[in-house]
């Protein structure tokens, strides 16, 4: 069966273009636009692995990821978290979750896919 | 027209921000996805129906770059290189949305003009007017579906003429506006702030651009989603076309 990824990103075609580089390497896929989706999203399917991009709309990802952090069952999802800013490191996110940070403006799609993998073999 | 209290005080804060801070963070997301498409094309097994849709995405994100530039570039003008004439709103707003009719075409979303059908001439710079409208439709891309176009509209609001730009965005809190406002007081905006339906950077650049002709772009919050506009003294010239 395949690894469930869920991408939370809100520019169409960047979160469009995730979801084909990760369904090219065989995973299964849902892509949503905001943290709400998000939520419905992981109650209906619990993905192994959630690649978000930092800044959402609305409520942040952090409030998420504290969402998330709150029930035992989703406590344990890996996160990936993607954002091209540059004060702000992965000491800080490890508490909610996220275990790789990946920066946006230099990331190479091959990276992206190796960082789901990686994740998951952990 | 104004921003309420706190709003005042923000957007004073924001425009102290340093132009150069505007300017990267504003082109740096249509960056992103250039480069990502860019590294997308030179894959080799992507079949040409998908190399022509990332084609197609690359030109559409290339040009939404460019008018981010272009507005920034002109935010550097001074008013002695403002040309105020009379302008048909209708036309303008017809304008901006033919141009912008393709990008929200390939993103399967539509951007419509609401307005009656006698609207009197504004006063202003068409050029910056124009860059105005344009930005709030673009900014405003992200925030609607296929059933909720964007919708522009004209109104008279004597003595000024309003242009708006309804979203259907998350709705802009007056408490995230204050967490917000005491971020820039502070110089660290949080990095993990939820975001309003329109990027702080594309704010402050739209804002610049409206104080140029004198005005300041106002905002009407909704349950779901937000109203950007700007008001325009009415023209008093008689109307021939």
């Amino acid at each position: 069966m395949k690894r469930h990824v869920l991408i939370i990103e809100n520019d169409q075609w960047l979160g469009e273009h995730y979801k084909l580089l990760l369904e090219r390497s065989d995973f299964s896929v849902e892509r949503v636009k905001d943290g709400h989706a998000a939520m419905l999203s992981v109650d209906a399917r619990r993905p192994s692995v959630i690649v978000s991009n930092l800044l959402l709309d609305g409520p942040s990802l952090l409030a998420l990821l504290h969402e998330l952090q709150s029930y035992t069952d989703t406590a344990k999802i890996p996160v990936i978290a993607c954002t091209s800013l540059v004060n702000i490191s992965i000491e800080q996110l490890r508490p909610y979750g996220v275990c790789r940070l990946l920066n946006t403006a230099t990331v190479h799609p091959r990276e992206i896919i190796a960082a789901v993998k990686s994740v998951l073999d952990e | 027209m104004s921003f309420q209290g706190s709003d005042d005080n923000f957007m004073q804060g924001l425009m102290d921000s340093h132009l150069v801070t505007v300017a990267s963070s504003e082109l740096t997301n249509p960056l992103i996805l250039i480069r990502q498409l860019g590294l997308a094309l030179s894959e080799e097994n992507i079949s040409d129906n998908e190399r022509k849709l990332i084609s197609e995405r690359l030109t559409l994100t290339s040009e939404r770059a460019l008018r981010i530039a272009f507005r920034l570039n002109l935010t550097s003008a001074d008013q002695t290189e403002l040309r105020l004439e009379p302008i048909n709103p209708v036309s303008l707003c017809q304008d901006v949305i033919k141009e912008l009719d393709p990008l929200y075409y390939a993103h399967g979303k539509s951007i419509k003009l609401k307005t009656r059908t006698r609207v009197p001439l504004l006063v202003g710079d068409r050029r910056i007017l124009h860059q105005i409208i344009l930005g709030l439709g673009d900014n405003a891309l992200n925030y609607c579906s296929e059933n909720q176009p964007i919708r522009v509209t004209i109104k008279l609001k004597d003595p000024y003429v309003r242009i708006s730009v309804r979203d259907y965005g998350p709705a802009l809190p007056t408490d995230l506006w204050r967490k917000i406002e005491d971020g820039v007081k502070k110089r660290a905006i949080s990095p993990v702030a939820g975001r309003p339906s329109i990027s702080i950077t594309a704010l402050i650049t739209l804002q610049m651009l409206a104080r140029l002709m004198g005005s300041r772009l106002g905002l009407i919050r909704h349950r779901d989603g937000s109203t950007f506009y700007i008001d325009l003294h009415a023209s008093k010239q008689i109307r021939l076309i």
